[in-house]
């Protein structure tokens, strides 16, 4: 459905690239992340998809179609949910979302009262957004995103200013745009939200994408496939899972002591990022 | 043609949210009551041109940056254009919304003295051109500015060469010549004074300046307004 080859970007007044070449292909219905720290080139890379930045090199096509050759109809086809919330503040969200309404001629848009209501905003639609708090402001960029139920969704950071409560809604939300097979591109720092919610994450550092693979073969592949035991008087003993019940060691372990924790030694999301690129997600 | 109507009517909105359609009234009805004192004054018509050249071409100028420092400010350029709304119609909206309210406060104005005779079509051409034009240069001026206090103090020998000189030398203070016909509000000033007062003018001047600097002048606006959508998103 999305598929990138070798995408490069410089912005004008710069000399050095900010993407040098990236690959990566998206498949219908399914959730690809991006997952970097501030100023990789993720949000240019999804700016690029969403035809705001021209000029760019590679090859970028969507449903086999080369993008630059998507007129209009190309924004009829996607949704973006921008980082910062976006409104005009002296609007009540219900006029925000018209506004933009009013700008898909032709569109199938869905019910207002029940998009705010799928975000618990129902009580603030007539509201003017300057009296919103920034989650709110977020729940209606997120709304405002889908409200013309397109095929391919863009979030950069969709969580970003959320509570616990609502992040995990939004979260669920975009799984359920997943499930009516919708194509969703993610771009965030949060490894948390990565984990939830995408089938294949690329890992980007100074433009480059450093491995692609689906979160869990990560953290197979680069933690350990072992369980660490601490008994209550402090010893620790790590043990490999490879056939851990016949582990004479592991049962005589468990014998000498009250056990306090006993846990998988998987590696996160943001140790392998960390172990790959030599970076941290929060540089 | 709907969906620009459509816009204009949300651009609309957007202007008496913002409390600029109720300021534009409460300065005009200022100038107006102004004006009507004055009424006997022999040179009223003069006033008359002096105010329509400024109020309303301040209200464009002013408010089109105000709008778009607003409008980039809050994130806004990008999300706008993510959507298929095509760029000329959201543009050309917002610049017929400041140009209607121009237009309708340099008509206020004008009812207010009682002109002998008022020709309507010429001057209401001529405030319209003004607006225009107004709006567009202050699009233009947007590049040499990231926000709307620098772009107001960049405005001040701008607006003095575009709006006071041509009035200058219309209020006879200076003698230009042929130079004023280089003016690019000379063709609207000449259209409104014809509308007050029924001087003599050359309507194919008039004309022919609107209808080939309208269009120069939205070309440039609009580059700047693309670049500007770019360098905000």
């Amino acid at each position: 459905m999305i598929s990138v080859k070798a995408l490069g970007y410089t912005y004008p007044k710069n000399d050095a690239p900010t993407l040098k070449g990236l690959d990566f292909h998206i498949d219908r219905g399914s959730i690809f992340g991006f997952l970097g720290p501030s100023g990789a080139g993720k949000s240019t890379a999804q700016r690029i998809l969403y035809k705001i930045l021209p000029n760019f090199t590679g090859e970028v096509t969507i449903d086999g179609k080369p993008l630059q050759d998507w007129g209009k109809a190309y924004y009829r086809k996607i949704g973006v949910g921008f980082e910062l919330p976006n409104h005009y503040l002296k609007l009540t969200g219900k006029e925000n979302l018209e506004l933009f309404a009013s700008m898909y001629e032709g569109a199938t848009i869905r019910n207002s009262q029940e998009l705010f209501g799928m975000v618990d905003l129902q009580e603030a639609a007539d509201k003017p957004v300057e009296a919103y708090s920034k989650g709110m402001k977020m729940r209606l960029n997120f709304i405002r995103a889908i409200q013309h139920d397109p095929d391919i969704l863009f979030f950069d950071e969709p969580t970003s200013g959320l509570d616990p409560i609502n992040a995990n809604k939004i979260n669920q939300h975009i799984l359920d745009l997943k499930a009516q097979g919708k194509t969703i591109f993610i771009t965030t720092h949060n490894m948390t939200t990565a984990d939830k919610l995408c089938d294949t994450v690329s890992f980007l550092v100074d433009g480059e994408i450093k491995a692609t693979d689906a979160p869990g073969n990560l953290r197979k592949t680069y933690g350990q496939e072992a369980v660490r035991v601490i008994l209550q008087d402090g010893r620790t003993r790590e043990f490999e899972l490879k056939d851990l019940g016949d582990n004479p060691e592991f049962s005589s372990f468990l014998k000498q002591g009250t056990v306090k924790q006993i846990f998988t030694l998987d590696a996160t999301l943001e140790e392998v990022f960390i172990s790959v690129t030599g970076k941290s997600l929060q540089a | 043609m709907m969906t620009f109507f459509r816009q204009l009517r949300w651009q609309f909105l957007l202007l008496q949210k913002n409390n600029i359609i109720g300021i534009s009234i409460v300065v005009t009805l200022i100038y107006a009551a102004i004006l009507y004192f004055l009424n006997d004054n022999s040179q009223i018509d003069k006033v008359l041109v002096a105010l329509v050249l400024n109020d309303p071409s301040v209200i464009g100028y002013f408010f089109i940056a105000l709008g778009f420092y607003t409008e980039r400010k809050h994130h806004l350029l990008a999300a706008l254009h993510t959507t298929p709304l095509r760029r000329h119609i959201y543009l050309l909206s917002k610049i017929m919304a400041l140009s209607i309210l121009g237009v309708l406060c340099s008509l206020g104005l004008a009812i207010s003295v009682s002109l002998n005779e008022f020709r309507f079509v010429e001057f209401t051409i001529g405030a319209f051109g003004i607006c225009v034009l107004s709006i567009l240069l202050g699009i233009m001026m947007m590049r040499y500015s990231t926000e709307f206090l620098k772009f107001t103090m960049l405005s001040a020998p701008v607006f003095l060469l575009f709006i006071n000189l041509p009035l200058i030398q219309y209020l006879g203070g200076v003698d230009l010549g042929i130079v004023k016909y280089l003016f690019p509000i000379q063709g609207s000033l000449d259209l409104i004074d014809y509308g007050v007062s029924g001087s003599a003018y050359s309507p194919v001047y008039a004309y022919l300046s609107l209808l080939l600097l309208v269009p120069v002048f939205y070309f440039m606006a609009y580059r700047v307004y693309f670049q500007e959508v770019v360098k905000a998103s």
